[in-house]
């Protein structure tokens, strides 16, 4: 019999005494864990003034400072934002290329975003309210990195808004993406799938009838058609589109905005404003799930008849010669297994995993303990 | 006819901080072995009174809750399961000798030069095995040898190693048949702070027979050699 004190070597390999998987994990979005985010808890991140003439966050109202995604508002003609007489390059303007630039092929930067007048579709969407041309207007809800994990899980998440005068729909615009039905659409981020009305990827109504905007998982980023949001929820009409806008005001619960570019508007705050719903219909939510890609090893640990009989555990022995303790053991020894520890090549231990419980050994028996390592 | 209990135990396994410390630095674990040990085992749990029979005898230490497994990993790490032949009616140990009192070795003033430890193999009949010994001091800041240095460790020593320290462990080993094998222990002499301690670890390559002693480094002076005599004018 071999005598071993020393470790029991693993054949590396794939496929022998390793496997290696990758599996796909899907958790809630939220930092509480909750499912979604709804109207009555949603609330503004409190920022620096300087940041939000670019951006807001949006945040739990009982976790104020924890911000669950970001929003800001583009305008490809600065519209909303402060040109200072066309002196000046306006935020929107800069945020509508900002975008442009990092989520459009190198063709179309220039050209900017094809939302309403979906250029992913055989055809424009039939009932488009984009008559030509791109998208001026954009808002871009970007969740956060450490939520989102490895991406926006997609199809399941729905956005809810509701504001004044939302048409054609009873009360909310409820929207999801498409993936269910259409394949991704590759970009320089990743895959992009369309976002339509419906909820929890079940679409209600198809992406070449209306786009209301682009979903990039990879990223977790929304672009959505301003103009698309404001023919559902334009808000109220006449003095209120060209007031700046204030947080949760029944006047400024809606997508319609100005074409001034005199100062900031706000405009983002109005995305926010209708995912607290209307004063009536109190629907607005965010519900979505991040997805994770765990690698995890397993290692195949054979312990072979002859192999772990004997322990070096103090109370497996007795008397100064360490006898074995029991004369019930003497020829057929049992020990237990409770860990298993894995070692590197130079020796070092790197990982370790405990038994749920002891494993029996002996002569008579041979183990095999599966160790999973994921990382 | 009933389902056969599977061999097959999954285990889900944590990185230790060594291994988090491989992957920050873009590493691979390159996991290329494995040891078992019975941790928290108590084999005078193991009844040979048990009315139910020999099959039994087992129950109280099967029947026992384990706990999870930490990232610090060392500190669990007491006991390793060993192979030895079917009739081994015992388990080879090390006896130390060498050392001033029992599982300890105390330097004083005037053992700056170093003291030697002879660690001998008991309960074993080597079969030509020169593999020797290796041994571990958890802090050569303290105390120096003259064997060969081996490796840095993390944590594969029969205890554990504080966590402070897993820099500094350094594993050094000693070749032969055996069974007595040599080594001498020099104390540091740089700073002179008495009751300095720190732990050694000895174990036989091939049979996993280990055991420890404490060195106390109560070094407060120098004994510095004579360079030259004096002179006159």
């Amino acid at each position: 019999m071999a005598i071993a004190g020393t470790n029991i070597p693993l054949n590396s390999t794939e496929g022998e005494d390793k496997i290696t998987t990758t599996d796909k994990v899907t958790s809630t979005y939220l930092s509480d864990s909750a499912t979604q985010l709804l109207a009555t808890s949603i609330t503004t991140q409190s920022l620096s003034d300087s940041n939000e003439t670019y951006y807001y966050g949006i945040a739990n109202s009982s976790t104020p400072t924890v911000a669950e995604f970001n929003i800001a508002y583009g305008n490809y003609n600065g519209k909303g934002g402060n040109s200072n007489s066309d002196k000046i390059k306006s935020p929107t303007e800069v945020i509508y290329k900002q975008w442009a630039s990092l989520l459009l092929p190198p063709t179309e930067v220039t050209g900017g975003f094809f939302i309403s007048r979906n250029n992913s579709t055989s055809a424009v969407p039939t009932e488009a309210r984009v008559s030509s041309g791109k998208d001026n207007e954009i808002y871009v809800l970007s969740t956060r990195r450490t939520l989102m994990k490895d991406r926006l899980n997609k199809k399941n998440w729905t956005l809810a808004l509701s504001g004044s005068h939302v048409v054609p729909l009873s009360g909310t615009l409820v929207l999801t993406d498409d993936s269910v039905n259409d394949a991704a659409t590759a970009t320089p981020v990743g895959d992009r799938y369309n976002i339509v009305s419906g909820s929890d990827g079940t679409v209600h109504t198809e992406a070449s009838v209306r786009t209301f905007g682009f979903v990039y998982p990879d990223i977790g980023v929304m672009i959505f058609s301003g103009t698309e949001l404001s023919a559902s929820i334009p808000g109220t009409s006449g003095a209120p589109i060209n007031q700046v806008t204030a947080f949760n005001s029944s006047s400024h619960k809606g997508f319609g905005t100005t074409s001034n570019e005199d100062k900031d508007y706000k405009n983002a705050l109005r995305f926010v404003n209708c995912l607290t719903g209307s004063s009536n219909n109190n629907v607005g939510k965010l519900k979505f799930r991040n997805e994770e890609d765990q690698v995890s090893a397993q290692y195949f640990c054979r312990i072979k008849s002859g192999h772990c009989n004997f322990s070096n555990n103090p109370t497996f022995v007795s008397g100064s010669l360490n006898e074995l303790r029991h004369t019930t053991m003497k020829g057929n020894p049992t020990t237990y297994i409770t860990q298993v520890q894995l070692y590197n090549t130079n020796g070092d231990m790197v990982a370790v995993g405990n038994l749920s419980t002891p494993l029996k050994k002996n002569f008579s028996s041979e183990a095999t303990v599966k160790v999973k390592l994921t990382y | 006819m009933g389902y056969l209990d599977g061999t097959s135990v999954t285990v889900d396994a944590v990185l230790t901080k060594k291994g988090r410390q491989i992957l920050s630095k873009g590493g691979q674990l390159n996991i290329s072995s494995f040891t078992v040990s019975d941790t928290g085992v108590d084999y005078t749990l193991w009844n040979t009174a048990h009315p139910s029979g020999s099959a039994f005898y087992g129950e109280a230490i099967e029947n026992l809750p384990m706990l999870e497994a930490s990232v610090h990993a060392e500190y669990s790490l007491r006991n390793r399961l060993v192979t030895l032949s079917q009739n081994s009616m015992a388990i080879p140990a090390i006896e130390l000798s060498g050392l001033t009192t029992a599982n300890k070795l105390t330097f004083e003033d005037g053992d700056s030069g170093g003291l030697k430890v002879v660690a001998t193999l008991k309960g074993f009949a080597n079969t030509g095995d020169s593999s020797g010994i290796y041994f571990v001091i958890q802090d050569p800041s303290i105390v120096r040898t003259n064997a060969k240095a081996s490796r840095t460790l993390s944590g594969t020593t029969r205890t554990f190693l504080r966590e402070q320290d897993i820099p500094n462990v350094q594993e050094y080993s000693v070749v032969g048949t055996g069974p007595d094998w040599n080594f001498s222990l020099i104390p540091d002499t740089e700073l002179l702070k008495a009751g300095r301690q720190t732990n050694v670890y000895v174990v036989h390559k091939a049979t996993g027979a280990y055991t420890s002693f404490t060195v106390v480094n109560n070094l407060t002076r120098l004994t510095r050699n004579t360079l030259s005599n004096s002179t006159k004018g």
